[in-house]
């Protein structure tokens, strides 16, 4: 049954259809969360006022961001073990919007932070350096990636690093969990889980499933391109044969 | 446009940040791929000229 | 399957770093170094040097550790060793992790061996937590050595491949770094710190190894 997933052909043929799908639904989404965000809902003063607005902004970020890492880890994973070369053009696909995503969850929290807690960056926040750390490897990830000579190297250096991260993620998170939750203050951003009402939790997640689809659907754009790309580099290759 | 309180700019500079990162990635991707279509229909074209 | 090639590859490391690198002497010089520009560039405060003491020779090691390795694997890539190691018939995680290990007894080590002296400049008080924290430093730094091994394996094909491995290990330094300021912080938590880091430690030894060996092979290729 992957084998069918596996197939660039039927990609391209499910991606015609579907990335467009997933851009206009994406944009309604988020078009809608930013509605409610901007003029609907209304401010909590006990949550800061009106600045949670930037809630529906940051939290989506920070669920896409964790959620990317680990769809490059499982594509790297699969490039691994079945040599799908759709699954590595995945991988090479999200790593950038995934970094994206990331510097937006870290540039809107570090605003965020700044009116509530008084301070642009909070070292003690496991959240943030989670994040943080998150970056750091996409960016290693990508940088190692463009360092290599040819893409077979490429996709099997990039594998080697998604997985030894992947694998290395729970370690970092729970050292970064015991060392902040030592020294937390007593205010931590809260704003989520089903304690929080309605009337808020319903744009988020429509805002997140928005962002979601926006990036499902810029994925498959990259990873039309990059089959594209492929095919050129083939036909040059078979261009400077013939000569 | 709504008016917020004394967090109005912070506000603002998210959602701005956010619109910027979302359009211009966006911008950037769609951008790419139509360059390399374009890029590739011209090759394929020529491959079946000199073919 | 004999261990001879992974003897030999410990053995070359060993006499790589002291002949080369003059031992653990640039190590220590670097850490030394940086021991001496911090209370040059923050202040001789006493009370602030002992509390970031530690933390300052963790990022010492850390260092020392990236510059250390940088070359350990492109020098053998570059002048085929590294496919005569591929060609014995011993596994590459063993060998990799054999030179690892060379490199942290030359270098690592001696630094952690060295840190009460280091720490004594840093207004730390002379008692038995001394020789402790060496302990926890030793652990720690061997750590470091693994999971900047694992940097150095990746980027061992790429010219100016110091950035890279940097860049790499950052993350997978975490842990350790963290950990580690725990066990010395003497705050509530410390007292379970050393074996999260020994245990992060272990894990080091264990999934290193295999990230190497697959590293190499990609590079030998």
């Amino acid at each position: 049954m992957w084998s069918y997933f596996a197939n660039p052909h039927k990609f391209l043929r499910l991606s015609d259809w579907l990335a467009p799908a997933f851009y206009a639904l994406g944009a309604a989404c988020i078009a809608y969360g930013l509605w409610q965000g901007l003029w609907v809902v209304p401010k909590d003063e006990y949550q800061g006022g009106d600045i949670m607005r930037v809630m529906f902004v940051h939290v989506p970020a920070a669920w896409l961001a964790m959620a990317s890492y680990s769809a490059l880890a499982i594509a790297s994973f699969v490039w691994f073990v079945w040599r799908h070369e759709l699954a590595d053009i995945a991988a090479k696909a999200i790593a950038p919007i995934g970094a994206v995503w990331t510097a937006m969850c870290l540039s809107t929290g570090s605003i965020w932070g700044k009116p509530t807690w008084g301070t642009w960056w909070q070292w003690d926040d496991a959240r943030m350096m989670s994040v943080l750390f998150l970056f750091f490897l996409f960016l290693g990830y990508m940088a190692l990636r463009a360092a290599m000579d040819s893409r077979q190297k490429a996709a099997r250096a990039g594998a080697i690093l998604a997985m030894v991260g992947a694998v290395n993620i729970p370690l970092i998170k729970f050292s970064v969990d015991l060392f902040t939750s030592l020294h937390q203050d007593a205010s931590v951003i809260t704003a989520d889980g089903p304690k929080m009402a309605a009337v808020y939790l319903t744009p988020l997640l429509v805002s997140a499933i928005g962002h979601s689809l926006l990036f499902g659907g810029l994925v498959m754009t990259r990873m039309r391109t990059e089959i594209r790309q492929r095919r050129i580099a083939r036909l040059h290759s078979r261009e400077l044969e013939a000569l | 446009m709504p008016e917020f309180d004394k967090n109005a700019a912070y506000i603002w500079a998210c959602y701005g940040l956010g619109a910027l990162l979302i359009l211009g990635t966006t911008l950037q991707v769609i951008l790419a791929a139509r360059a390399a279509r374009k890029r590739l229909a011209q090759l394929a074209g020529n491959d079946t000229d000199g073919a | 399957m004999s261990a001879a090639p992974i003897l030999a590859a410990f053995r070359q490391s060993l006499v790589e770093a002291w002949a080369r690198g003059a031992g653990a002497l640039l190590p220590l010089g670097f850490l030394g170094g940086a021991a001496v520009l911090v209370p040059l560039g923050i202040g001789s405060d006493g009370e602030m040097l002992k509390a970031v003491g530690p933390g300052i020779i963790w990022v010492a090691l850390a260092l020392a550790s990236l510059v250390t390795l940088e070359r350990i694997f492109q020098s053998d890539a570059e002048d085929g060793t590294l496919d005569l190691w591929l060609q014995t018939g011993a596994p590459v995680s063993a060998i990799a992790a054999a030179k690892t290990l060379a490199h942290w007894l030359s270098a690592g080590l001696p630094l952690a061996l060295f840190s009460p002296l280091l720490a004594l400049m840093f207004q730390a008080e002379a008692n038995t937590a001394l020789l402790v924290n060496a302990g926890l430093y030793a652990i720690g730094s061997l750590a470091f050595f693994f999971w900047g091994g694992v940097g150095a394996a990746l980027s061992a094909t790429v010219r100016r491949g110091g950035l890279l491995i940097s860049l790499i290990a950052l993350p997978l330094y975490v842990p350790t770094a963290i950990f580690g300021a725990l066990a010395m912080s003497g705050g509530p938590g410390s007292a379970g710190a050393p074996l999260f880091l020994a245990a992060s430690t272990l894990f080091a030894c264990a999934v290193a190894p295999y990230a190497m060996a697959a590293a190499l092979r990609l590079a030998a290729d």
